[in-house]
C-alpha cells in the first residue's frame, strides 16, 4: 500500500509543500495513524504529525486523508483508495508535515466564551444541588448532540469561508456557542447570542455544509448556526 | 472536584463575560445587513427574473430584442415599471453581494472605504442609467446615432467577448487542473465536496450575472437617445463565440436564483433537512440543466 504523504518544512527547502511516497506494509485493521507509525519506525523518523488517544475521542489526529478531513485514528487503511493521499489541515499553519498550529482555531472558540455560566444568586448563596437537564426535557434533543463535538479542527478545515473571511469565527466555535445558549441553564445565553451576530459570526456563514459532511463524530455545525440565527432574529 | 470548588470556577470564569477574551471588532452589523437584504431582494426578484428569461430567451432570440420589441414593450407604463423595478433589484443584489465578497477578502480601512466608495459609485451610477432609460420610454430621436458616441457599442460587444472568454479559461482551466490531479491519483482539496461546489457555482453564477447586467444596463441606456447603437450591440449577440453565453446566462440566472431559494428553505427547516443538502443540490443542477433546454433550442433557431 503507497502512502502519499505532503511533506511540510517552514524553515527547510520544503515550505511550500511536496509530495513523498512510501511502501506501509499493510496489517488487519491496520489506520491511517498506524501507518504513519509504521513509517515513522521503519522509514522515516522526521516525520511529524499529532496524536494522542488513538481511540477517535481526543481529535489530536485530524488531517486531510484522500482529500477529506477525518480522525487518521479512525480511518481503516483497507476502506482507502491506493494511493493514499496524507495532508495537513487546511486554514492553518503548519508548523511541519502534518502538524498544524491550532492557535487561530482555539483563538476565535476562546471568543464565544466557551464555558458554562451558571446562575450568580445561586453561586452565592450556600451550596445548592447541581444544576440538571432531565433527559427527558425537549430542550437536550438538538443540545445533546452538539455538545459532542471533540475540537478536531476538521470542519474548520473543510469549511470554505474560514479560507476567504479571515475574520469568520468557524463551524466549532458557532457550534460551541449554541451548545451554551441553547443550555436551559446557562446565563449567558443573551451576550452569546450578541457576539456571534457581530461580524464574522454566523451572518458570514454561507450554509455550504461542508462541516457537516467531514465532522468526525455527526455533530451538525450547519444546524446550530442556523438554530443561532434564528435566535438572533428572534431576540 | 467538590460542588463547592466547582462553582467557584463558574464564578471566575463569568466574570470574563463582562470582559470579552479578545477586542471587539470595529465593524458590526455589516454581514447580517448583507445577509438579509440578500434574502429580501432575492425573494422579491425571484418572479420578475423568470419572467424576464421567459420574454427574451424562451419566447424570442435575444438577438431579435431590438430597438423596434423595445419601443413596442415600453410604450406600456407596466412593462417599463416591470423592468426598472427588476434592474434596482437586480442591481442592488448583485453588488450587495459582490461587496460583501470583496469586502470580507480585503484587509485595512482604506481598502475597505475604497471598496465602499467604489460599490456606491457603481451603484448610483448604473441605476440612474438604466432607471432613466425605462423612464423615458420610447426613443427620442429615430434617426442616425450621435457620431461622437459611435465607439460605444464596440467597447459593450468588446466587454461581452472579454467576459466571455475569461469564462471559457475559467473552465477550461478548472478541468484541466482537476483533470490533472484526478490523472496522478492526487486529491482535488475541497472539490470532494458536494457543497463545495454549489457554493462555488452560485458564487461564478453572480458574478457572471452581475458583469453581463452591468454592460446591458450601459446597452439599454443607448436605446433612448441613439436605438442604431443599441441595435448595434444587441446584434452582437448573435455572434458564435458568445453563442455559449446566451445559454450560460440562463442557466446561471436559473441556477443562482433555484439556489437561493433552496438555502432559504433549507434554512427555515433547519433540523428537518440535515441530510437534504446533497440531494436537494443533485436536483437543483438537474432542474437547472432541464429549464435551460428551451433557451438553447431557441437559440439554435427553434421558435415556439
Amino acid at each position: 500500500m503507497i502512502v502519499r504523504v505532503r511533506r511540510f518544512d517552514p524553515a527547510g527547502r520544503a515550505r511550500r509543500g511536496r509530495w513523498q511516497d512510501y511502501r506501509v506494509e499493510p496489517r488487519p485493521m491496520m489506520s491511517v495513524l498506524d501507518a504513519l507509525f509504521w513509517i515513522l519506525e521503519h522509514d522515516d523518523p522526521t516525520l511529524a504529525f499529532r496524536y494522542s488517544c488513538r481511540a477517535g475521542m481526543c481529535g489530536s489526529c485530524a488531517m486531510v486523508i484522500n482529500g477529506q478531513e477525518g480522525l487518521a485514528c479512525a480511518r481503516r487503511l483497507a476502506q482507502l483508495r491506493s494511493p493514499v493521499s496524507v495532508e495537513p489541515l487546511r486554514s492553518l499553519p503548519v508548523v511541519k508535515d502534518l502538524l498544524v498550529d491550532l492557535r487561530p482555531f482555539f483563538e476565535k472558540y476562546r471568543a464565544v466564551d466557551p464555558f458554562y455560566v451558571g446562575d450568580e444568586a445561586s453561586l452565592l448563596g450556600p451550596a445548592p444541588e447541581p444544576a440538571a437537564v432531565p433527559s427527558g426535557d425537549p430542550s437536550r434533543t438538538v443540545v445533546d448532540r452538539q455538545i459532542d463535538c471533540i475540537s478536531c479542527g476538521a470542519c474548520y478545515s473543510a469549511c470554505p469561508v474560514v479560507g476567504l473571511v479571515p475574520d469568520f469565527l468557524g463551524p466549532a466555535a458557532l457550534n460551541r456557542a449554541y451548545a451554551l445558549a441553547a443550555d436551559t441553564r446557562d446565563r449567558a445565553g443573551a451576550e452569546r447570542r450578541r457576539r456571534v451576530a457581530e461580524d464574522g459570526g454566523v451572518y458570514a456563514c454561507h450554509g455550504v455544509g461542508n462541516c457537516v459532511t467531514v465532522c468526525p463524530v455527526g455533530v451538525n455545525p450547519l444546524l446550530s448556526i442556523q438554530l443561532l440565527r434564528k435566535g438572533a432574529i428572534h431576540r | 472536584m467538590s460542588t463547592r470548588s466547582y462553582l467557584f470556577n463558574c464564578c471566575a470564569k463569568a466574570r470574563f463575560i463582562d470582559k470579552p477574551l479578545r477586542p471587539r471588532r470595529a465593524e458590526t452589523g455589516r454581514q447580517a445587513l448583507t445577509w438579509y437584504y440578500l434574502r429580501i431582494s432575492g425573494a422579491l426578484m425571484v418572479a420578475l427574473v423568470l419572467v424576464h428569461l421567459f420574454l427574451m430567451h424562451y419566447a424570442a432570440a435575444p438577438s431579435t430584442t431590438t430597438s423596434a420589441f423595445v419601443t413596442a414593450r415600453w410604450s406600456a407604463t407596466g412593462w417599463r415599471a416591470f423592468d426598472g423595478v427588476l434592474l434596482l433589484l437586480a442591481l442592488t443584489h448583485g453588488l450587495a453581494g459582490a461587496h460583501g465578497m470583496v469586502r470580507d477578502a480585503v484587509r485595512g480601512p482604506r481598502a475597505r472605504a475604497v471598496v465602499d466608495a467604489a460599490s456606491i459609485i457603481v451603484g448610483a451610477a448604473f441605476a440612474g442609467l438604466g432607471v432613466a432609460a425605462a423612464l423615458s420610454g420610447s426613443p427620442h430621436r429615430l434617426a442616425d446615432p450621435p457620431a461622437a458616441y459611435g465607439w460605444v457599442p464596440g467597447v459593450l460587444i468588446g466587454s461581452l467577448v472579454g467576459v466571455a472568454t475569461v469564462t471559457y479559461a475559467a473552465i477550461a482551466a478548472v478541468i484541466v487542473v482537476l483533470g490533472w490531479r484526478l490523472a496522478r491519483g492526487e486529491p482535488i482539496g475541497r472539490w470532494s465536496y458536494p457543497g463545495q461546489w454549489a457554493f462555488a457555482l452560485n458564487r461564478a453564477a453572480g458574478a457572471g450575472i452581475l458583469a453581463f447586467l452591468l454592460v446591458h444596463v450601459i446597452d439599454v441606456a443607448l436605446f433612448p437617445f441613439a436605438p442604431a447603437l443599441y441595435d448595434r450591440t444587441v446584434a452582437a449577440y448573435a455572434m458564435p463565440y458568445l453563442a455559449p453565453m446566451e445559454v450560460g446566462l440562463v442557466a446561471a440566472v436559473l441556477y443562482h436564483a433555484l439556489d437561493g431559494l433552496r438555502l432559504m428553505v433549507l434554512e427555515a427547516l433547519d433540523r428537518r433537512a440535515t441530510a437534504l443538502g446533497t440531494p436537494s443540490f443533485v436536483a437543483l443542477l438537474v432542474l437547472t440543466a432541464t429549464l435551460s433546454l428551451p433557451a438553447l433550442a431557441v437559440l439554435l433557431g427553434w421558435r415556439p
